[in-house]
């Protein structure tokens, strides 16, 4: 890959505009998918993307590029975006120089981008799925992936991050029943391939046949990946600071009110221990810090980047991320739930592995009707009996008034540490 | 040097401008860029791939090198994969450059899209939002047969979004308009109105009680049945895979004779590809032909595979820089001869659902759910309520023999569709009839 030369693009935009700021990513991965139990085809990727905001009398323009032969049309189009934009009333400049607090960045030192490192990752996800032999495995992919990013702005900013990723997914077929794992994580110690071999074999093999349920209310427990996809995911975009700005979130009124049963709180930790996006600074340059936005069951904080921040006449919560078109997104570094811990499938319930359909949720009314995949009826912490079809109908808000318990351990997401959620008398169809 | 068996290289280079308002305000509006280029080979086994980015194609020693880097990967490979030798036809040409559209300043596109925005704000409506986007891509590719194939595509879309607010109550509304092609916002200034009257509505709206009952899709939502339901059911990596209900249905029947589904990749749609991502130019494929599973969509690796009298090539798609997927482009479910009265009054009670909120599909396992924007209770033939969230799933073995009767008026809608990339596709259908479905909803208190 070239170099970009980041001072050079610094002291281009200040020609033009009153700030500048420039933001590039640049990675490198190899990927390997298997069919028939060896390797497929094999994947080598290379690339940057930088992203430009310059800020001309309040006015912010963004531009992006992918390819560093652009740059210098990424910089005019970030000035005309500039022309074209309104004032930003309370704009009171990108970020300076701060002390930012000590700690690592999610990179794996240790991490050897190469085919015989992917190769072993698959042998040790197939060695798991054996367990179960009368699934089939369909396939299965590892990317390995390293990263660095440099953050620097007109105001002296100069910004560096590391970051690695090693992706694991698999699929499995057995007599018409599917099962699906995968995990990501930078360190590679923090994953373990045989166990999403055997977890996807398992469910293959577990969900055959089934039975037909009454349309009645169960109790039911989302696993962790159905509590990311349904419930964090509507919750963060309640939320989101420009949601709220914009009058596109439930909660935009109930800063300071209940909107969870008081056993419940949510808070945003960007360098928890067990999180998967150790974040000290967010891509603006603000220094992180553990945010509280729902405690014991009252709305505390919504999250902010700079640029919404001043147009709701507050300050950022240091939650700036980063979108294709170099605007900034606001999401969770690290959002974790705390609520009444129990064995959620000691009681009996219905268990939900997975859903189909959690992206088609009302995103702000949080009204839900999904599909159940990997679905059990559960009791003493067994899955007992497989679950054929059914739908569940709910909304996440109501969910959240409610008397909820979630499990000991959770899992890291991308953005989120997220438990086993049992949920009380939720409608199954 | 390693063993070449084929290789391509398809180089994609565009450009991207969008305006965003935030009820009447400009939030943000400009341009990205990107170039990447993907140079994939057929090693002595398997498939070896090697992303770059910027690339250019007249420079013969980077073609070279990166011509290497994929086949030192592809050595790694050892499921052995061939590709059948298909004609690569010639491609359907629409008006899909727009250069006048891209000549016009952003300014004059800012000012069409703040009175679409305004159209929307009415009473009762609290928030309003508005998006444009055009993209500009140009495609060059080129095969070790020497073939070389070029195109210039141009999308452009609008999306306008309403929140109703009464009392404590909130509901949304959402109206889009995709194209291959140039967009004059300013011929659809209604979608503003139409969009927030319907989220206004919405706050009246109630939710339907779950259970099995008739339904009626309209055009919108039946598409979406089509995509779902039907079409990623009927790519060829699935059915290489053992993993769709549909693999080992060919030539049987599988629905009512009144079902005829069909992927075409020509059409003047949102999902247009004037050649696919091996340089393949398809036509329209019959997936369901009267209920009959009758063709699947395939990649020349998956033709090969499963057989080349089991479909066509010609549906390989891909993200710039990322390897060709089987994928739809635009999905149909053919007219019938039903009227819209006639299919409501046959349906007598049941459900009406209007407008997708996207779906999703467990092929394998045949099972698939999608959402409506809203819909209506149907009640002696006529419709009565409004309902919100209301969503639907079936197995697709079952629910295409429920189809008992489909309109005559046909309508396509775009969106995009997710299978590890996104690609822009469109889909339709026209109303559509089923004797039985499981509908979800929370009204069963």
């Amino acid at each position: 890959m070239s170099e970009i030369d980041v001072d050079a693009i610094l002291r281009q935009g200040q020609v033009f505009a009153d700030e500048v700021e420039v933001y590039v990513s640049r990675y490198e991965d190899l990927s390997l998918e298997q069919r028939q139990m060896a390797v497929s085809s094999v994947f080598e990727h290379a690339g940057q993307n930088i992203y430009i905001r310059v800020i001309k009398d309040g006015k912010i323009g963004v531009s992006a590029t992918s390819d560093p032969t652009r740059i210098g049309d990424a910089m005019k189009a970030a000035v005309s975006s500039a022309n074209l934009s309104e004032k930003i009333e309370g704009w009171n400049g990108l970020p300076g120089k701060e002390e930012i607090a000590s700690g690592k960045d999610p990179y794996d030192e240790t991490l050897e981008i190469s085919a015989d490192t992917a190769a072993e990752y698959l042998s040790r996800m197939n060695a798991g799925a054996e367990k179960y032999s009368e699934a089939r495995v369909v396939t299965a992919g590892v990317t390995l992936m390293k990263g660095s990013s440099v953050l620097a702005n007109s105001n002296g900013v100069w910004l560096e991050r590391k970051f690695t990723d090693i992706s694991l997914g698999i699929d499995a077929i057995c007599d018409g029943s599917t099962g699906y794992d995968g995990d990501s994580a930078p360190f590679a110690s923090r994953l373990n391939p045989e166990k999403i071999g055997e977890q996807t074999a398992f469910y293959a093999t577990a969900s055959r046949g089934g039975e037909t349920i009454e349309s009645k209310k169960y109790d039911v427990v989302f696993s962790e990946n159905v509590v990311d996809s349904l419930i964090y995911e509507l919750f963060s975009d309640a939320v989101n600071g420009r949601n709220v700005l914009t009058g596109k979130s439930i909660y935009a009124n109930s800063l300071g009110t209940e909107v969870a049963n008081p056993k419940i709180s949510f808070s945003d930790s960007p360098m928890e221990e067990a999180g998967d996006s150790w974040r000290r600074f967010d891509t603006e340059g603000t220094p992180t810090k553990k945010l509280d936005i729902v405690k014991d069951g009252v709305l505390t904080s919504f999250l902010y980047d700079k640029k919404t921040a001043a147009q709701a006449g507050t300050v950022t919560t240091g939650n700036a991320l980063r979108a294709g078109n170099g605007t900034t997104t606001i999401a969770p570094h690290c959002l974790t739930i705390s609520a009444p811990r129990e064995n959620v499938l000691e009681r009996p319930c219905l268990f939900v592995k997975e859903v189909i359909g959690a992206h088609t949720a009302n995103p702000l009314t949080g009204e839900f009707s999904v599909e159940v995949a990997n679905a059990f009826i559960a009791e003493g912490g067994k899955l007992n009996r497989p679950v054929k079809k059914a739908m569940l109908a709910g909304n996440v808000f109501d969910i959240l008034k409610g008397e909820i318990t979630i499990s000991q351990s959770a899992k890291a997401f991308s953005g989120a540490l997220v438990p086993q959620m049992r949920i009380p008398d939720l409608q199954v169809i | 040097m390693d063993k070449i068996r084929y290789y391509d290289i398809r180089c994609v280079n565009g450009d991207t401008t969008s305006i965003q308002i935030e009820n009447g305000t400009i939030e943000n509006a400009g341009s990205s860029y990107y170039g990447k280029a993907l140079v994939r080979v057929l090693g002595e086994n398997g498939w070896g791939y090697c992303c770059i980015s910027p690339f250019d194609m007249d420079d013969e020693k980077a073609k070279k090198e990166a011509i290497e880097r994929a086949a030192r990967a592809a050595k790694l490979a050892t499921v052995k994969a061939d590709i059948a030798d298909v004609p690569y036809g010639v491609p359907r040409s629409w008006n899909a450059a727009a250069k006048e559209q891209a000549e016009r300043p952003l300014e004059e596109k800012a000012a069409d899209l703040l009175l679409l925005e305004k159209a929307a704000r009415i009473d009762e409506i609290a928030a309003t939002s508005a998006r444009y986007a055009e993209q500009y891509q140009t495609v060059f590719f080129e095969d070790c047969n020497g073939y070389e194939a070029e195109s210039s595509v141009c999308r452009t879309l609008f999306t306008v979004s309403s929140v109703a607010v009464r009392g404590a109550d909130m509901q949304m509304n959402y109206e889009q308009e995709a194209v291959v092609g140039p967009l004059r916002i300013t011929d659809y200034i209604n979608k503003g109105e139409l969009c927030s009257k319907t989220a206004v509505d919405l706050l009246s709206a109630s939710a339907v009680p779950g259970g099995k009952m008739p339904a009626v899709l309209d055009p919108a939502i039946g598409g979406v049945f089509a995509h779902e339901a039907v079409g990623h059911a009927s790519e060829g990596d699935q059915i290489r895979d053992g993993v769709s209900v549909l693999g080992d249905k060919l030539g049987q029947q599988v629905g009512s004779k009144l079902v005829t589904i069909i992927d075409d990749p020509s059409m003047h749609g949102y999902g247009y590809e004037p050649f696919d991502a091996e340089g393949v130019a398809a036509g329209p494929v019959e997936l369901i032909k009267n209920g009959v599973v009758n063709q699947f969509m395939h990649s020349r690796e998956t033709l090969a595979a499963v057989g080349l009298d089991t479909g066509e090539a010609g549906h390989a798609r891909a993200e710039p820089g990322m390897n060709p997927l089987v994928r739809m482009s635009n999905t149909y479910i053919k007219e019938g001869d039903a009227s819209y009265d006639e299919i409501l009054e046959t349906c007598k009670n049941g459900v009406l659902l209007i407008g997708s909120r996207g779906g999703q599909v467990d092929p394998g396992r045949g099972v698939f759910q999608f959402n409506a924007k809203y819909g209506y209770l149907i009640e002696n033939g006529e419709t009565t309520r409004m309902l919100r969230d209301v969503s639907l799933s079936g197995d697709i073995l079952s629910v295409l023999h429920n189809i008992a009767l489909c309109g005559k008026e046909r309508k396509m809608s775009s969106g995009m569709c997710g299978k590890g990339q996104a690609v822009p596709v469109s889909d339709g259908a026209p109303h559509v009839y089923l004797t039985e479905a499981t509908v979800g909803g929370a009204g069963n208190e």
